[in-house]
């Protein structure tokens, strides 16, 4: 478990003393990451040591990303900076995080990139480049990743506006309309790709972003010899909402519904890691029937994902049947969550401090029953799906990495469990009470698709362990925190308490206030591990938001995976990885 | 009525082969050499040779066409532009008399040594089919085996510079 | 005179079958659509008269009135005639499928009109039958590999290449798979074979078990049904060859495949399931009753399984289907010469 807290951690002293002279300042902060600030110079010496000298190293990229500080006011000894780099590293052999921290000046900043060290900041470094404009020296391929390449201005510095009114009328004169057009020109150049010549035997196909295979807007350009792939080059951004942003300009309460829409099939799964982040930052202790709550409906989302993972990843092996089983099944939960939640794919229930109402008369007897129905049909899908001879034959040794490369490229949940590792953020990490559940990590040793469906087709039978325990084990009490902060307070005291109605009152209008400071908050996502890294500068809004998705990084990691194997090889392996390309591009 | 069908058949089988061999795309010369195969099983049709009409069919238009027009489409052939014809005509024409040389002494061979009376040959009671099959096995037994051993020669060989190349 | 009013009457004829085949063949849609829909816990079409029995109707009114895009890199004649090379294919093969013993045309009529051989069950009662039905059906291939390849879509290429190659090899097994029946019957008339199947034990199923096998999937792989369906395979290929296709032109496209799908159950009936024959009921209805079981079966196979992979499909026809079946032809001679020299 970590034992670190604030600036009192081992890491930071062993880093202190060999680099003295690296380490700027070390920063306290809400949720005790150990976090450091590295003088530009040695950002990589840091980073590599980090990496691969220390013993039981840092060996995942978790996240890489920004900060405009410029208009940041509370800032609590932090050394200046203009734009701050953020580098978060996990070793999930010490089981512990690092945070560190570059300080960068001026209205065009740049920094050294480390596309040499962990290969999986390219994507993150162009997003920041996509975002911030802040230059990554010696980036291989540094362009807009989620904008289109023609934009104007970096979105999440904070003179570009939030709104489209803001920006003036949209036109489309012929001649932009022309230049669109030949903007859809292909030139494998321009992708990374090298030149193969006007003679060459490959056909580039671009798959996406209208594909059947492809769930939802997401583009990748193959090269091809035959049916052989020789190199692919994914392209995202189709789905790109501007979740950060928005995030700037809603309060902290009403951005929650924001969230259930990053990993659309998660629903208040999203909420979880945002309200655990926001109330780090404040300071509140959800009370324990909220976060048995959480966890109960957590899992549910799990089942609802998974079963849409099973039937789609059946479907893209061929198999036409099982998606419309597992979708009935689907909307047994939905029905469950209806009743529970009031909405359906989008309840956006979890509230700062607990959850939005109190579990409803007779949700026993729903869950009950669902949980007795469900086990027999899990059976029925694994003999339909996972036992099928021609499935295994489509998917066993196909899009496979190895352990090292699941770390290296910073692939979390099942994808990294379907290669053997044990762990999951419920287990080594609890959170929302999951200590106090029974139940066990299942885990692959190939690494391959069919590996990565069989983790999930056995964690749909642990999600219904923990659902049947919380149905036992329901504590009474509140569900939601007894704080002043805790949004919307609890109902019974508005109606008696006059503080508690002002704090309503101001908490719905203006927002919560929540205090200065910075906190992460990582969870056990549906499709592997959702962090929100929250900033407040002591405001009713989010300083920034920075959301952290699964799905970002692996998609990434396709090209790897896929050279040298057949288009059919490459719809199972996007079927394998079970994304949604919202939650790849928020 | 059968002569009939006989001049429609012939006038494809014809046409088409001219087409096949004056046209200048290699899609369109694919496309009527096919329909050449179709007219020519038809006119075998005519002659009652069901089994050889049917073979040609299977054969020709549906295996060995169809391997063609994959090298065409594969390599995108279409869009290769064929040399426009050569400006004097003197190989069109020795083309030409060449065909006819050929022809004639075809024709004269048929006409010297095969005498036109006889009535083809007719067995009661069994298909040409069997008749076929009877003739390959017992009579031509040894030409049939060396064309089988043949042909299993350049499958091999085929296999083995397809093989060797890449 | 003797000779227009057979010539009439056989156009007749063929225009009945035509239309009988083609309304089976709509069926065969709304069949597949429910089947399926029963299968995976769903009902189909449902809306559009009594159990949707009106559905291939809206479906057809539908296609016919939809706007025709054609695509302006097509190359248009080719991309036009694709469609109608598949149709025609599809549907000229049941010409010689003997669909009943008789017509009783003899009982409505007098016994004149059984004078101009109008009387059989069969349009077409050729002396090399099954040769026939394989020099058309690979005559289809055509369309499918025009229709991918003057699409000018990249999609549509690969899926024609796939369709090609995968219906070259496996017309091979196929017709390697029927040589047994051809050997026990003796004859390569279809009408001939049914008639040798007078009884149930007689019927080549059980003669042919492992000839039967090897038809049922070499077959469902001609017709590119799943777990063949690499060739329209929406997951990697879009909708394969079809692709570019709008309106009627795809409408084309699909009645072949079902026109395809039911003429392959007929020719199973014919071959091993002994046609017509049948007690009790009249000949026509035991012919439907069949074709349209391994109709169903063939839905059945696509809601249950996965598709292969393309290059194990060809893997699988060439090395597997190809050599089992040369076997099964060279046990069956076997066989067959040593019980007709021991019955002398």
């Amino acid at each position: 478990m970590r034992i670190v807290v604030g600036d009192k951690s081992p890491i930071i002293d062993e880093l202190q003393s060999i680099f003295p002279d690296a380490i700027v300042a070390v920063q306290p902060v809400r949720d005790n990451v150990p976090t450091v600030w590295v003088r530009q110079g040695s950002l990589k010496d840091v980073l590599g040591y980090l990496k691969s000298g220390i013993s039981k190293p840092f060996r995942t990229l978790f996240d890489l990303t920004a900060i405009d500080e410029r208009l940041r006011v509370s800032r609590n000894g932090q050394p200046e900076s203009d734009f701050t780099v953020v580098y978060h590293l996990i070793s999930y052999e010490r089981n512990e995080d690092v945070r560190v921290k570059v300080a960068l000046k001026g209205d065009a900043p740049s920094i050294p990139s480390i596309v040499k060290l962990w290969p999986c900041a390219n994507w993150y470094e162009r997003e920041v480049w996509d975002m911030f404009g802040v230059r990554f020296e010696g980036h291989p391929n540094l362009r807009r990743i989620l904008l289109p390449q023609r934009w104007k201005g970096h979105p999440l510095r904070k003179e570009h506006p939030a709104r489209a009114t803001e920006m003036g009328p949209f036109e489309l004169p012929d001649y932009r309309a022309e230049e669109e057009d030949s903007r859809l020109q292909f030139h494998p150049e321009e992708w990374g790709l090298p030149d193969y010549g006007p003679d060459t035997r490959y056909i580039f196909l671009n798959m996406g972003p209208q594909h059947p295979g492809t769930h939802g807007p997401f583009r990748i350009v193959l090269a091809l010899d035959g049916e052989v792939i020789v190199d692919a080059i994914p392209d995202i951004g189709f789905h790109h909402r501007g979740a950060e942003k928005m995030a700037e300009r809603q309060t902290w309460h009403t951005f929650i519904p924001y969230t259930d829409r990053i990993d659309y099939l998660g629903g208040v799964m999203n909420n979880l890691p945002y309200c655990m982040a926001v109330e780090r930052l404040a300071g509140i202790e959800v009370p324990d029937k909220a976060k048995v709550i959480r966890v109960m409906m957590a899992e549910f989302f799990r089942i609802a994902s998974h079963l849409v993972f099973y039937g789609t990843y059946a479907q893209d092996v061929g198999a036409m049947s099982p998606v419309f089983f597992m979708f009935n099944d689907r909307e047994r939960v939905f029905s469950i969550v209806e009743a529970i939640c009031g909405g359906r794919m989008h309840p956006s229930w979890f509230r700062i401090g607990g959850v939005a109402q109190d579990l409803p008369k007779g949700w026993e007897k729903l869950v009950g029953q669902f949980v007795k129905y469900f086990p027999a049909r899990l059976d029925e899908f694994l003999k339909l799906v996972m036992h099928n001879r021609l499935l295994k034959a489509r998917t066993k040794g196909i899009g496979v990495y190895t352990l090292d490369e699941a770390i290296e490229w910073g692939v979390t949940g099942p994808g990294l469990r379907a290669c053997g590792l044990e762990w999951d953020f419920r287990k080594d990490r609890p959170y929302s009470g999951y200590d106090q559940f029974e139940f066990d990590v299942p885990t692959g040793q190939n690494g391959d698709a069919y590996d990565r469906g069989a983790v999930r087709a056995e964690e749909l039978r642990q999600s219904l362990r923990i659902i049947e325990q919380c149905l036992k084990m329901m504590p009474d009490g509140p569900y939601m925190a007894d704080h002043p902060l805790a949004t919307p307070p609890p109902k019974h005291l508005t109606m008696h308490h006059i503080e508690t109605l002002i704090h309503h009152f101001l908490n719905v209008t203006w927002g919560p206030v929540i205090p200065a400071g910075e906190a992460t908050a990582i969870v056990e996502a549906t499709k592997g591990n959702n962090a929100y890294y929250l900033i407040s500068d002591g405001n009713t809004n989010s300083y920034r938001t920075r959301i952290r998705t699964p799905s970002f990084a692996h998609l990434q990691m396709i090209p790897l995976i896929i050279r040298g194997s057949a288009i059919a090889d490459l719809v199972a392996l996007l079927g394998s990885i079970d994304f949604v390309m919202a939650d790849v591009d928020r | 009525m059968e002569q009939i069908f006989f001049y429609i058949l012939g006038a494809i089988t014809l046409v088409s082969a001219f087409l096949v061999v004056s046209l200048r795309r290699p899609i369109q010369n694919v496309l009527f050499m096919i329909l050449m195969m179709v007219g020519l099983a038809g006119l075998f049709i005519l002659l009652h040779a069901e089994f050889v009409a049917m073979v040609q069919l299977v054969v020709y238009a549906g295996a060995i066409m169809v391997l063609f027009l994959f090298v065409i489409m594969l390599l995108n052939l279409d869009q290769l532009k064929m040399p426009p014809p050569e400006g004097s005509h003197v190989r069109w024409w020795a083309g030409a008399v060449i065909a006819f040389a050929v022809m004639g002494l075809i024709w004269l061979a048929f006409k010297m040594y095969l005498a036109p009376e006889v009535p083809p040959v007719e067995q009661a009671g069994a298909s040409n089919t069997v008749v076929v099959g009877k003739a390959l096995f017992t009579t031509y037994l040894l030409p049939f085996e060396i064309a089988s051993v043949l042909l299993l020669a350049a499958i091999v060989g085929s296999v083995l510079l397809a093989r060797s190349r890449s | 005179m003797d000779l227009a009013i057979p010539v009439i009457l056989v156009i007749v004829k063929v225009l009945l079958v035509i239309f009988v085949v083609l309304t089976f063949v709509a069926y065969t849609t709304l069949l597949e659509r429910r089947v399926l829909g029963w299968f995976q816990v769903r009902l189909g079409p449902n809306r559009v008269g009594p159990w949707g029995l009106l559905q291939p109707l809206a479906d057809g009114a539908k296609l016919l009135l939809k706007e025709e895009v054609t695509v302006t890199a097509a190359n248009r004649w080719i991309y036009l005639v694709a469609p109608l090379i598949v149709v025609t294919c599809a549907l000229t093969p049941f010409a010689v499928i003997p669909f009943a013993k008789d017509l009783y045309l003899d009982r409505i009529f007098d016994q004149a009109a059984s004078k101009f051989v109008l009387n059989t069950g069969v349009i077409s009662d050729l002396n090399v039958g099954i040769l026939f039905v394989f020099a058309v059906s690979s005559l289809g291939t055509y369309g499918v590999l025009l229709g991918g390849w003057s699409s000018n879509n990249k999609y549509s290429l690969l899926g024609g290449v796939r369709a090609g190659a995968q219906m070259i090899s496996y017309e091979l097994a196929l017709s390697l798979s029927v040589i047994g029946v051809l050997l026990l019957a003796g004859t390569l008339s279809l009408t001939q074979i049914v008639e040798a199947q007078d009884s149930v034990w007689k019927w080549y199923v059980f003669r042919q078990p492992l000839g039967f096998i090897l038809f049922l999937i070499a077959g469902s792989a001609e017709i590119g049904r799943t777990p063949f369906d690499l060739v329209e395979c929406e997951n990697e290929l879009v909708a394969g060859y079809q692709t570019e296709y709008s309106a009627m032109k795809f409408g084309l496209f699909y009645l072949g495949e079902y026109a395809h799908l039911l003429f392959l159950s007929a020719l199973m009936t014919t071959l091993y399931f002994g046609g017509w024959q049948g007690p009790f009921f009249p000949p026509i209805v035991w012919f439907l009753i069949k074709t349209f079981f391994f109709a169903f079966v063939f839905i059945w196979i696509r809601a249950t399984y996965p598709r292969l992979r393309y290059d194990r499909v060809m893997a699988f026809g060439w090395k597997v289907l190809l050599p089992v079946g040369l076997f099964n032809v060279m046990v069956t001679a076997f066989v067959y010469t040593l019980w007709l020299q021991y019955r002398g």
